[in-house]
């Protein structure tokens, strides 16, 4: 049942205290309802971004630079993956920490590719977790060589809702899009599109077989996320994969452009 | 939890109504979020009965209140959050344009002025998502209370 959970004697604790002052409320005003106040004002993923500045840490003392790569199922994220893992292989270390509800196959696919590859199974969570949060990627990252990486790519679950609130201490937000999910996806699911600083637009092989307007969805991409960076790409045919990889590169410290700044 | 629950199911399109199995793997974004806000919660109440929550939460998140408050239900269950309402105060998306200095608010989550069109805008409110109070039931105690510490 996760971090949150109950004991059969009934009482319910987590493993996850941060030792913080405990605010106790306002006892100078008992109510004739014996009810009172405690002012809380935490943001609700405050625990999840506590988490994530502790990974954030780490990568800078590793000195790896990290990527999450979001998408809904079936947007080719793993494909993308296999090319991107088969171009920079010789160029950059990677690690590759794949989220997945339940399943290795994902992670069997980019065997064999030179990365090492982190699997962390998200149904311990409560209900199958439907995405990784902080806890979730440190646990994976114990399995990573972090002093050996430049570069650590998370595969997050496929979805295109949840993945987007979580920080996970990542240095880049990336999606994954595929033109078959139609024109307004943007305006659907604006959390996800507006998180990302690179929208990669795959499956543009499909296009001439599609009714999709690419224009259409561009614009609607515009209005949620004016500064995003689009790079259209056939995993399939491995068109566009390059543009993507001299991106990652950048991020991961050679070639292109130096990596972003941040912020810890 | 062995009983069945009617459940919206909403993390991925489309929405399915339907009655399933509550221990089962079942994929709801407002039920993380709920785990999260009860951990908050009872870090902070010291084993003390909790009558009700109350949230802030902007327009652009990506939030059914609903699934919240049916989730917070479902997960509560048996705990000493059990019978607690989740109040929910919902906080409309407005922009501020750097162009014209109007305030446009929006249901749409494209970040324009309503007033001069302007793409240059920032957002000043709807991306809240905080947990702002819990109400928690004292102890009855007799004599005078004691002054606070």
């Amino acid at each position: 049942m996760g971090r949150f959970h109950r004991h059969s004697d009934g009482t319910v604790h987590d493993h996850g205290h941060h030792g913080h002052a405990r605010d106790v409320g306002d006892h100078s005003g008992y109510t004739d309802t014996g009810i009172s106040r405690v002012a809380v004002l935490e943001d609700i993923l405050s625990e999840n971004d506590r988490v994530a500045d502790v990974n954030r840490r780490d990568f800078a003392t590793a000195g790896v630079r990290t990527v999450n790569v979001m998408s809904a199922p079936g947007a080719g994220k793993t494909t993308l993956l296999k090319r991107t893992l088969a171009a920079l292989q010789d160029k950059l270390r990677i690690g590759v920490l794949e989220g997945d509800i339940a399943t290795s196959l994902d992670a069997d696919e980019l065997d064999g590719l030179g990365a090492a590859v982190s699997l962390v199974n998200t149904s311990a969570g409560f209900g199958g977790e439907c995405h990784l949060d902080a806890v979730m990627v440190r646990s994976g990252l114990s399995r990573l060589p972090l002093n050996d990486l430049d570069l650590v790519i998370i595969e997050n679950v496929g979805n295109l809702v949840c993945p987007a609130e979580f920080d996970v201490g990542e240095h880049a937000k990336t999606m994954v899009y595929a033109v078959t999910e139609g024109e307004e996806k943007p305006l659907k699911y604006p959390v996800m599109f507006r998180a990302a600083e690179v929208v990669v637009v795959n499956k543009i092989d499909l296009l001439p077989h599609l009714d999709f307007e690419l224009d259409r969805f561009l614009d609607n991409l515009a209005g949620v996320n004016p500064t995003a960076r689009v790079i259209r790409t056939s995993a399939r045919t491995g068109e566009g994969v390059d543009e993507w990889c001299e991106w990652l590169a950048g991020i991961g410290g050679i070639g292109g452009a130096p990596p972003p700044p941040h912020s810890f | 939890m062995s009983a069945s629950y009617p459940l919206v199911v909403r993390c991925d399109l489309p929405v399915n109504v339907g009655t399933v199995d509550a221990t089962k793997a079942v994929h709801v974004h407002e039920l993380a979020l709920c785990e999260a806000i009860a951990r908050t919660v009872l870090d902070r109440v010291e084993h003390r009965r909790v009558t009700r929550v109350a949230l802030r939460i902007g327009h652009f998140r990506q939030v059914v209140p609903d699934a919240l408050t049916f989730s917070w239900e479902l997960l509560t269950t048996d705990t000493d959050l059990e019978g607690s309402e989740l109040e929910v105060e919902h906080v409309p998306a407005t922009v501020e344009c750097s162009e014209c200095g109007a305030f446009t608010t929006l249901q749409l989550p494209v970040l324009v002025c309503g007033t001069c069109g302007s793409h240059t805008v920032t957002l000043r409110t709807g991306n809240e998502f905080l947990i702002v109070s819990c109400d928690v039931a004292e102890e009855v105690r007799d004599g005078p209370v004691p002054p606070p510490q």
